[in-house]
C-alpha cells in the first residue's frame, strides 16, 4: 500500500496471516490499512519511523492470528533528502536498477531481522540513488525466485 | 426368454464363448428383452466378459445397452479404465450420452479426464461437472480445470448464480475480460460476496487495476455499495466507485 504525501511517500508491503482463510486474511488486510493508511510526516526518516510505530503499537489482533508474530514486512520510503529502506522477516532483497534485479541484501544481512513484530524498530538502510522497485523475499517463503523475470512474476508485478 | 438371458451362464466358457454371448445379446436387444439379468449375471462371474461385451472393440451398440450397461459400473470400473469405459459408453450410444456423462461425474468428481468428456458430450461443456461438485470443498479446482480448458459459458453460469470460484478459475487460465463479466454476475446476485478478497489473493499488487475495471460492469447500486466496503485498499478503485456511485440506480 502508498503511505503518506508527495512530500514523503512510501510503500509499505508486509505478510501477515497469511495462512488464515482469504476472507479472514482479507478482513484483517483491511484493519492494518485503516491502521497506515493515515500517515504523514516532513520526511522520508520520519515517515518510516512512524509507519513502523504505528505497526508496533497497533492491537496485536490486528496483526493476524499470530499476533504480529509471523510478520514480514518491507518499507520503502522517499523524500526530497532521503530514501529510506527497513524491513523485518525478509531473507532478501531486490533492486530494480537499470534494467535489471539485483540483490542488494542477502540472508546474512545484519539489518534483515527474524520475522515478527520487534521490541524497536528496525534501522533504516538510507539510499543515495533509490531503485524504481524494491522486492523483498519474505522469510521461508519457498518459491524463491531464480531470475529477475521469475521474480516480478511471483511478486504478483508480472504474470 | 433363454436360460441365458435370465442370467444362467452354466456351461459356458470365456472368451471362447463371447461370440455366442454376442449373438444373443444382440437379438434381445432387437426383440427389446431386457439385458439385466445377463448383465447382472455377467458383473459377478464375468466382470471381463461383461466388459467386452459392453465397450469392447464388437460392443453392443445403442442407448439401450449403454444405460444396462450403466447399472453395473462396479463391475465394469474393474474391468476397463474408468476414463477410457465412459468415453466408449458415450460413443455407442448417443441418446444416452448425458446419462453417461452424469453417471462419470457423479462417481469420479475428481478425474481429469471429465474435462475432455463434457467436450464430447455437452453443447455447453463443463456444466454436468460444475453443477455436480458446486458444493465441494475443492470446487475452485474443478474451475479452474474447466477454465484452462476454455469453458467460458458454464464457468459464467456457475458465477452467475453468486459464486466466486469460476472468476478466479478465468483469472489464472488468463481469461480476463471473461473473469470480469463473471465477476460482476456474481456479485449482481451475491452483492456481498468477497470478490475483493478472492481476487487479492490471486492478483496481488494487481488487484486494483483489475477491479477498477469491474465498476463499469456492476449492474447494481447494491454491488457498487458493498464492494465499496472493501475498496478502501485499492485506491483506484475506491475513487471510481466514489465517482459513479451517486448516479447508479
Amino acid at each position: 500500500m502508498a503511505i503518506g504525501t508527495p512530500q514523503a511517500d512510501g510503500w509499505i508491503s508486509l505478510r501477515s496471516g497469511n495462512k488464515a482463510p482469504i476472507v479472514d486474511a482479507f478482513q484483517q488486510i483491511q484493519r492494518l490499512h485503516a491502521h497506515l493508511s493515515g500517515l504523514v510526516a516532513d520526511d522520508a526518516l520520519h515517515l518510516a519511523r512512524a509507519a513502523w510505530d504505528t505497526l508496533l503499537t497497533m492491537p496485536r489482533q490486528d496483526l493476524g492470528p499470530d499476533e504480529g508474530h509471523d510478520l514480514c514486512a518491507l518499507i520503502f520510503t522517499r523524500s526530497e533528502q532521503h530514501a529510506t529502506l527497513s524491513g523485518i522477516g525478509i531473507d532478501r532483497i531486490w533492486a530494480w536498477t537499470h534494467d535489471a534485479l539485483t540483490v542488494i541484501a542477502g540472508p546474512d544481512h545484519p539489518e534483515l531481522s527474524a520475522p515478527g513484530i520487534p521490541k524497536l524498530p528496525p534501522r533504516a538502510l538510507v539510499l543515495e540513488e533509490p531503485a524504481a522497485l524494491y522486492l523483498g523475499l519474505c522469510h521461508d517463503e519457498k518459491a524463491v525466485p531464480n531470475n529477475p523475470e521469475e521474480a516480478l512474476r511471483l511478486s504478483g508485478l508480472s504474470t | 426368454m433363454t436360460p441365458l438371458l435370465r442370467g444362467d451362464l452354466s456351461g459356458l466358457s470365456f472368451p471362447d464363448d463371447l461370440p455366442q454371448l454376442r449373438e444373443e445379446a444382440l437379438l434381445a436387444l432387437r426383440e427389446g428383452t431386457p439385458l439385466s439379468n445377463l448383465f447382472r449375471a455377467l458383473a459377478t462371474e464375468h466382470p471381463m466378459a461383461l466388459g467386452d461385451l459392453v465397450v469392447g472393440p464388437k460392443a453392443l451398440e445403442g442407448a439401450i445397452a449403454v444405460r444396462e450397461a450403466l447399472e453395473e459400473l462396479d463391475a465394469l470400473e474393474q474391468a476397463v479404465p474408468a476414463g477410457g469405459l465412459y468415453q466408449r459408453l458415450a460413443i455407442l450410444g448417443k441418446a444416452s450420452q448425458s446419462e453417461v456423462l452424469q453417471a462419470a461425474v457423479t462417481r469420479h468428481p475428481r478425474a481429469s479426464w471429465l474435462i475432455r468428456l463434457s467436450e464430447a458430450i455437452e453443447p455447453t461443456p463443463g456444466t454436468a461437472h460444475l453443477k455436480a461438485t458446486v458444493q465441494e470443498p475443492w470446487f475452485g479446482g474443478i474451475c479452474r480445470a474447466h477454465a484452462q480448458a476454455g469453458h467460458l459459458e458454464a464457468l459464467h453460469q456457475v458465477a452467475a448464480t453468486g459464486r466466486l470460484e469460476p472468476v478466479i478459475g478465468l483469472l489464472a487460465a488468463g481469461f480476463r475480460s471473461e473473469s470480469l463479466d463473471a465477476g460482476a454476475a456474481a456479485l449482481h446476485v451475491n452483492p456481498k460476496a468477497p470478490l475483493a478478497a478472492h481476487v487479492s489473493a490471486m492478483l496481488g499488487p494487481q488487484t486494483d487495476t483489475w477491479l477498477s475495471s469491474i465498476v463499469s460492469r456492476l449492474q447494481s447500486r447494491e454491488s457498487a455499495e458493498y464492494l465499496t466496503q472493501s475498496a478502501a485498499p485499492f485506491p483506484k478503485t475506491f475513487n471510481i466507485l466514489a465517482a459513479v456511485l451517486p448516479g447508479l440506480r
